[in-house]
């Protein structure tokens, strides 16, 4: 009887040690890759960009630069965003929806957004391609093409 | 993962070089059991608390939980119920997570160990798992880009179902005393999403960070028995 006890603590005690550890994530991913192309030829275009922001919540993202593809933020405690880009022609606005999700990780990381379901809702260029809906975590990829 | 796994292997293989699987080595039966008369008919139930959720419990300030588990046979198959309930919480520099919530598992054991004199079991089973749970995560952060962002999130009365793989020991330590444990291959989670939260403990199952995860009972059992047990055929003392 003390035998099988024993073996029994034993057990525990190493099934106790490998419980429940968490791994860490790679944490939001709530950056969306625009490229500019020219509707004629669909080659890659390069914009001059006199102001860049969004509108509600308002953030200033560039004044005076150019452009031909650029990575922008999501504000991921919305599921709604509209980018406003002002060039010499005037304004151009594209507005996005995407659903954001959140995600205890762990009491070290904290917590993660996960946004999916990128849409372009609305915009006022001449031709705007979605091509994937889902942001990513670092300023690698595109997900919309903006021809004009 | 891997680490887990592999201390998991560790622990089966342990208790299979250490000898607490009394008879496995047992040679064929020449009584044909089929000859016993009502071999199907349960001889007891066996009622256990984990006590792995109660030490965690005590020594874990973020985590409250208990787990009971009954058992009964049916010859060598015995059907298994096992109900919880579970809770963790947890804080990290911009968050604070709480979550509660009650599961119930329904399953069978088939045991390996059919001539054991003491009914000592080896088993290796199948179970369905089924929770039902809220959690709340409050969030303060600031954003680079955004500025401080705050607010609370919750989900509330989900349920998430899974499958369990599992096998382990049950050993009579005396009279109506019993030690088991049960290591636990989950899989098959089903989905557990709301629109605004995706849930990172699920009660029974645990953390959803993997598909695929591994789960660990040992439990004290209390045996009561309903009827003589049939002899075991052909026992030889050791």
């Amino acid at each position: 009887m003390v035998k099988k006890t024993l073996s029994f603590a034993i057990l525990a005690i190493l099934a106790l040690g490998c419980l429940d550890e968490p791994d860490c994530f790679q944490l939001n991913n709530d950056l969306v890759g625009i490229l500019f192309r020219k509707l004629e030829t669909g080659t890659a275009d390069t914009v001059e960009i006199a102001q860049l922001r969004s509108v509600d919540p308002a953030l200033l993202f560039a004044t005076d630069t150019a452009i031909s593809r650029v990575h922008l933020p999501l504000n991921y405690f919305g599921n709604e965003i509209t980018y406003v880009f002002q060039d010499s022609e005037g304004e151009h606005f594209l507005h996005l929806t995407y659903l954001s999700q959140v995600q205890f990780v762990s009491d070290e990381c904290g917590q993660r957004f996960v946004v999916t379901n990128l849409r372009v809702q609305d915009h006022s260029f001449d031709s705007v391609r979605l091509i994937s809906n889902v942001p990513t975590k670092n300023a690698s990829g595109i997900q919309i093409e903006i021809y004009r | 993962m891997k680490g887990r796994t592999r201390v998991m292997l560790i622990v089966l293989t342990s208790c299979l070089l250490a000898g607490v699987i009394p008879g496995v080595a047992q040679k064929a039966d020449s009584v044909k059991s089929d000859t016993i008369k009502n071999k199907y008919l349960p001889t007891g139930i066996r009622i256990g608390y984990d006590l792995i959720g109660q030490g965690k419990s005590i020594f874990q300030d973020n985590f409250s939980g208990w787990e009971v588990q009954g058992d009964v046979d049916f010859n060598r198959y015995f059907f298994v119920l096992e109900v919880g309930n579970w809770g963790r919480n947890l804080s990290s520099d911009s968050s604070h997570y709480t979550n509660s919530g009650s599961y119930w598992r329904v399953g069978a054991d088939v045991n390996f160990l059919t001539k054991d004199k003491d009914r000592n079991m080896f088993f290796l089973g199948l179970r369905y798992g089924r929770s039902v749970f809220s959690e709340t995560l409050d969030v303060m952060k600031h954003d680079r880009n955004w500025g401080l962002l705050s607010d609370t999130f919750q989900h509330s009365d989900v349920t998430a179902s899974w499958v369990e793989l599992t096998t382990g020991l049950k050993v009579k330590i005396w009279k109506t005393v019993w030690l088991g444990y049960t290591a636990r291959f989950k899989f098959a989670l089903s989905d557990h999403e709301s629109p605004e939260m995706i849930a990172y403990d699920v009660p029974g199952f645990g953390l959803t960070d993997k598909e695929t995860t591994w789960g660990f009972n040992y439990y004290i059992l209390m045996r009561f028995p309903v009827r003589k047990q049939p002899p075991v055929p052909d026992f030889k003392k050791r």
